[in-house]
């Protein structure tokens, strides 16, 4: 068990906007999140990194409660967030911003991490020199996506990210996404619109309304093609 | 190391030794002690540019780690008499202050606006506080502070740990020098680093900094304090060159100054902060020197002029502007020498 959220609460001043969120993920698992806009979703991402502090209710990762932690402690642990609107460095070139989602770990060097991403993202490799903040909407998606993986999380927190991305970008971060999760074991939660993509992604989706998880379908529902008709009743 | 780099650290590495040692055989004392105070300035307008420039702390009160530096220097050098461990006071009691102070600050989430409310308060304090000391109940050991009196005949740098052997103008100005290449060049190997890194991302968004597993208030505070050690380093020097300080160092005006000089040089550069703290100073110089026009009111005037004409400052304006003219028509010859090769496109 990679993370375990139990009754967790989040607002913001006086709105609550989580109200007893609980599930598990385990080690390796891919899991959607769906809901409607202003349900939860993005919050949930938020709590769960620490961007916002939960009221009440606890986050266990990889067996420590990390509910208390600020944001750079839980990213140093092991959780890569890759927010909504990308929030890539602007003035910074592609390979600075990559250098600077590198964290130590191990005997992973910085070279040596920078050097797997740019192979897993030809298409960034070719814009080093770049000032992020000149690249389309969908490279800067990858670059957000590729700065955040140069940290060698363990659970990454994907919030909508194939907003706004031309159909391309989107495959090619299906295919990494895919490939990580497959090959190396890399834990994914996605918060996403998008039907196709989750499905594509996930082995299992929760719904969640008005900041509760409501439902679940699991991975056989979604290979059955349920969750369009489910999605269609719930959301 | 490319040839880029080598020009960039070459070129400014030769100037400022050429100036070291070349301007006390050329100048008369007079002037070599107004070019000691200008140096002195951009020391301290260095200062600013690396925590304003690249750490994005909009600190309006630089000038209270400078009046600190000073004052710790003055009062200690008074009572050890020896100017060694000043030296060390004077650049390490700012750092402490503003450590203390960046703590309250950044650990408290202070947005930045208050930021610099805050820190322009505190120089306001540290005015006003040292400017009401001038009864001689105020000392400390055996230095009068003197409130606004000030604080004269304030003993002179001498060479380490040897009292009798005082320097003299010229070799004051060698270590104003000598220290402002130090911090320029110093400056310059902290943004090479991670640190420097990590500094400049913050700048860019806190928050972002911290999704990928940084401390941002660290590094600010850590940014904050090493901005007011240098500041407190040009205090140390400010007061050699006078022999004397009081309450208006830590005025706003001598805060606004620093800013302006920040800004008309170019925010997020290093050299631009050196022009522009040398070229006003010796403006404020030329012009107390006649009544025709008030200092501030030109400084103002300029003021407004960068803000609406030259928003970035000289320094990026003219790396902008003119460094593009000058390399177009290089670029241009390169295209049509491309276009001309067989198979190339017309």
């Amino acid at each position: 068990m990679i993370l375990d959220v139990d009754d967790l609460h989040a607002a913001y001043g006086r709105i609550p906007i989580l109200n007893g969120v609980s599930f598990r993920v385990s080690d390796g698992e891919t899991v959607g999140i769906l809901g409607h806009n202003g349900m939860g979703k993005t919050t949930l991402l938020k709590t769960l990194i620490g961007h916002l502090s939960a009221t009440a209710g606890r986050i266990r990762f990889s067996g420590t409660d990390v509910s208390r932690w600020p944001s750079y402690r839980r990213a140093r642990a092991g959780i890569g967030y890759v927010p909504q609107g990308r929030m890539i460095f602007p003035a910074l070139t592609v390979y600075e911003n990559l250098r600077m989602g590198f964290i130590a770990r191990g005997d992973w060097s910085e070279e040596n991490a920078v050097n797997d991403i740019r192979a897993r993202f030809p298409r960034l490799d070719t814009l080093l020199d770049r000032a992020g903040g000149t690249l389309s909407g969908g490279e800067q998606q990858l670059l957000a996506l590729a700065r955040t993986l140069c940290g060698h999380p363990k659970l990454l927190l994907l919030d909508e990210p194939t907003e706004g991305i031309q159909p391309s970008i989107v495959d090619d971060i299906i295919e990494i996404l895919d490939g990580l999760h497959r090959f190396d074991g890399l834990t994914i939660i996605v918060v996403e619109q998008s039907l196709d993509f989750i499905s594509a992604l996930s082995q299992r989706v929760l719904l969640i309304q008005k900041g509760t998880i409501t439902r679940e379908l699991s991975a056989e529902q979604l290979s059955a093609g349920a969750l369009a008709d489910e999605l269609g009743e719930t959301v | 190391m490319s040839v880029g780099r080598v020009v960039s650290y070459g070129v400014p590495a030769v100037i400022g030794l050429a100036l070291l040692i070349g301007l006390p055989q050329l100048l008369d004392l007079f002037v070599l002690l107004q070019v000691t105070l200008y140096v002195v300035m951009a020391i301290l307008a260095l200062s600013l540019a690396f925590v304003w420039g690249y750490g994005g702390i909009l600190c309006l009160g630089q000038s209270a780690f400078f009046g600190l530096g000073a004052y710790a220097y003055a009062i200690t050098a008074f009572n050890i008499g020896e100017s060694s461990l000043p030296v060390v006071i004077a650049i390490l009691l700012p750092t402490l202050f503003a450590a203390a102070l960046g703590y309250l600050m950044f650990y408290g989430r202070i947005s930045e606006v208050y930021v610099g409310v805050i820190t322009l308060t505190v120089t306001l304090i540290l005015f006003n506080a040292v400017n009401s000391t001038a009864s001689p109940e105020y000392r400390i050991g055996s230095a009068l502070i003197g409130g606004y009196n000030g604080l004269p005949n304030v003993p002179s740098l001498n060479f380490p740990f040897d009292p009798d052997n005082t320097l003299q103008p010229d070799d004051v100005y060698m270590v104003a020098m000598a220290t402002l290449l130090i911090v320029y060049f110093g400056i310059r190997w902290i943004l090479r680093t991670r640190f420097g890194r990590v500094l400049v991302a913050i700048r860019e968004n806190e928050r972002r900094v911290e999704f990928i597993g940084f401390d941002a208030r660290l590094h600010k505070l850590a940014a904050f304090a090493l901005g007011a050690g240098i500041a407190g380093a040009a205090g140390c020097l400010f007061v050699n060159w006078g022999s004397y300080v009081s309450p208006t160092i830590f005025s706003m005006i001598q805060s606004a100054q620093i800013i302006i000089w920040v800004m008309v040089g170019g925010v997020g550069t290093l050299i631009g902060p050196i022009l522009g703290a040398v070229a006003l100073s010796w403006l404020t110089a030329e012009v107390g020197t006649q009544h025709v026009i008030n200092a501030d009111i030109l400084f103002g005037g300029i003021l407004i002029v960068f803000v609406l004409l030259v928003p970035r400052g000289l320094v990026p304006m003219l790396t902008e502007h003119v460094w593009s003219r000058v390399m177009q028509p290089r670029r241009k010859v390169a295209v049509a020498a491309k276009l001309a090769a067989p198979g190339g496109r017309a």
